[in-house]
């Protein structure tokens, strides 16, 4: 009976995973050109912008927030660094004014400056106004996507897609290095960033202890409000990466660029064990939850799945994320 | 005898004593009602959202298994009926 007992909770605890990896395996018997490595590659590479979102996202999550905003704060940084970037040879570029190829960083810190001051927004409303994370991440989203039409709108031909862009740019995003994709690349170093932030810093500490009781925090000398906009920042710094990659990656930014994004994000944050209640994630976690999110939306395509439908398995598989953790936690209580 | 006669307290130095003992214990009465808030705060604040749930884990096992049983059918639904 214990035993029996001990597998049922085993397999309730790990549910998601199961039937994923029932699915996945599904897909390897009926398309067996689904595992080839150019596939693998793919998945990866489509991963990877997502994934440095998710890695801001789950930040904010272990604070016990969230942050809907990502998606279009990246399609803004993505925007600028589209306009910016783009071929001084194309003659409906946004800037008629460049007519020399702009440093590729250059782009790269505008970018990032303008998803850190959104992001700054959204922390100074949760760290010194005390709102709660939904609600101004719902504004800023809606602040970010005006922003995101108006700038795409101000082009000369009115809001046509940013396309054509420098050929150094293409290759820095797109290039492979060492057999990897350089996208990957960037994922694994930000990656490698944040959990040396997360594991073996002050910062990282303070936001665990914050997430995992506020007060506790606060009467132990932990100065929220500084670690939280800090927290804020580094997600900011983490957009404007991703935005510029998104960039580069897709080849042309409209004003639908980073729609869902944050769906998407905060999905593979809960499906890597971030616990929406605060103070509990890794970072490990966090980038098994991009990829297997990424598996299951290519897979669900490989197989020519209902686009309606993708919808309610991805959301059906949040839900059954949130279950599981929810029963966990009271299981611990 | 004469050592224990000397050490004796006189009523105004036991009246003496007697009051400042009882300044410490208001002090000491104070600063506990100040922890007990705290710890109050620290404890008993539904800080989290999910301490906000009140169900049992019994429960929380039936929607996964529903939850997990309706993502199968539109798993199937979706890859067999096209």
């Amino acid at each position: 009976m214990n035993k029996t007992k001990k597998w049922n909770e085993y397999l309730l605890d790990y549910a998601l995973y199961v039937i994923l990896g029932l699915m996945i395996a599904g897909v390897v018997i009926a398309e067996p050109s689904f595992l080839s490595m150019n596939n693998m590659w793919k998945i990866l590479a489509q991963a990877s912008t997502r994934g440095i979102l998710a890695l801001g996202v789950a930040g904010m999550i272990v604070l016990a927030g969230t942050d809907l905003s990502a998606g279009r704060i990246l399609g803004c940084g993505a925007a600028i660094s589209a306009s910016l970037l783009q071929s001084v040879t194309y003659a409906s570029r946004m800037y008629k004014g460049i007519t020399e190829p702009l440093p590729l960083w250059i782009p790269l810190l505008l970018a990032i400056a303008v998803c850190v001051l959104f992001c700054l927004i959204n922390g100074f409303g949760v760290a010194k106004l005390h709102m709660h994370a939904f609600i101004i991440s719902l504004g800023t989203q809606l602040i970010a996507y005006g922003v995101l039409c108006l700038y795409i709108d101000s082009q000369e031909g009115g809001a046509q897609p940013l396309a054509s862009l420098d050929p150094r740019y293409i290759e820095l995003v797109n290039g492979w290095t060492l057999g990897m994709p350089n996208l990957v690349w960037f994922l694994l170093i930000c990656a490698a960033v944040m959990w040396v932030i997360w594991n073996k810093t002050t910062l990282g500490k303070n936001m665990f202890a914050i997430g995992g009781n506020t007060e506790a925090a606060a009467v132990s000398g932990v100065n929220v409000a500084k670690n939280i906009m800090l927290i804020y920042l580094v997600a900011g710094i983490l957009y404007g990466v991703a935005s510029f990659l998104e960039a580069g990656r897709i080849q042309s930014v409209t004003t639908a660029t980073g729609t869902n994004y944050d769906l998407d994000a905060i999905s593979a944050c809960v499906i890597g064990g971030v616990s929406f209640n605060g103070g509990v994630g890794t970072i490990p976690g966090v980038l098994l939850g991009v990829v297997i999110l990424q598996v299951i939306n290519y897979s669900l395509y490989y197989l020519g799945v209902n686009a309606y439908l993708q919808y309610i398995i991805k959301g059906l598989i949040i839900v059954l994320a949130v279950a599981i953790d929810v029963r966990k936690y009271i299981a611990k209580k | 005898m004469e050592e224990m006669k000397k050490e004796r307290l006189t009523e105004e130095e036991l009246l003496e004593k007697q009051r400042e003992l009882e300044a410490r214990e208001e002090e000491l009465q104070i600063k506990e009602s100040k922890l007990q808030k705290m710890e109050e705060k620290i404890t008993k604040t539904k800080h989290g959202i999910y301490d906000r749930i009140d169900v049992s884990v019994a429960t929380m096992d039936k929607i996964i298994v529903v939850v997990g049983g309706l993502l199968v059918i539109a798993l199937f639904a979706g890859i067999f009926l096209q």
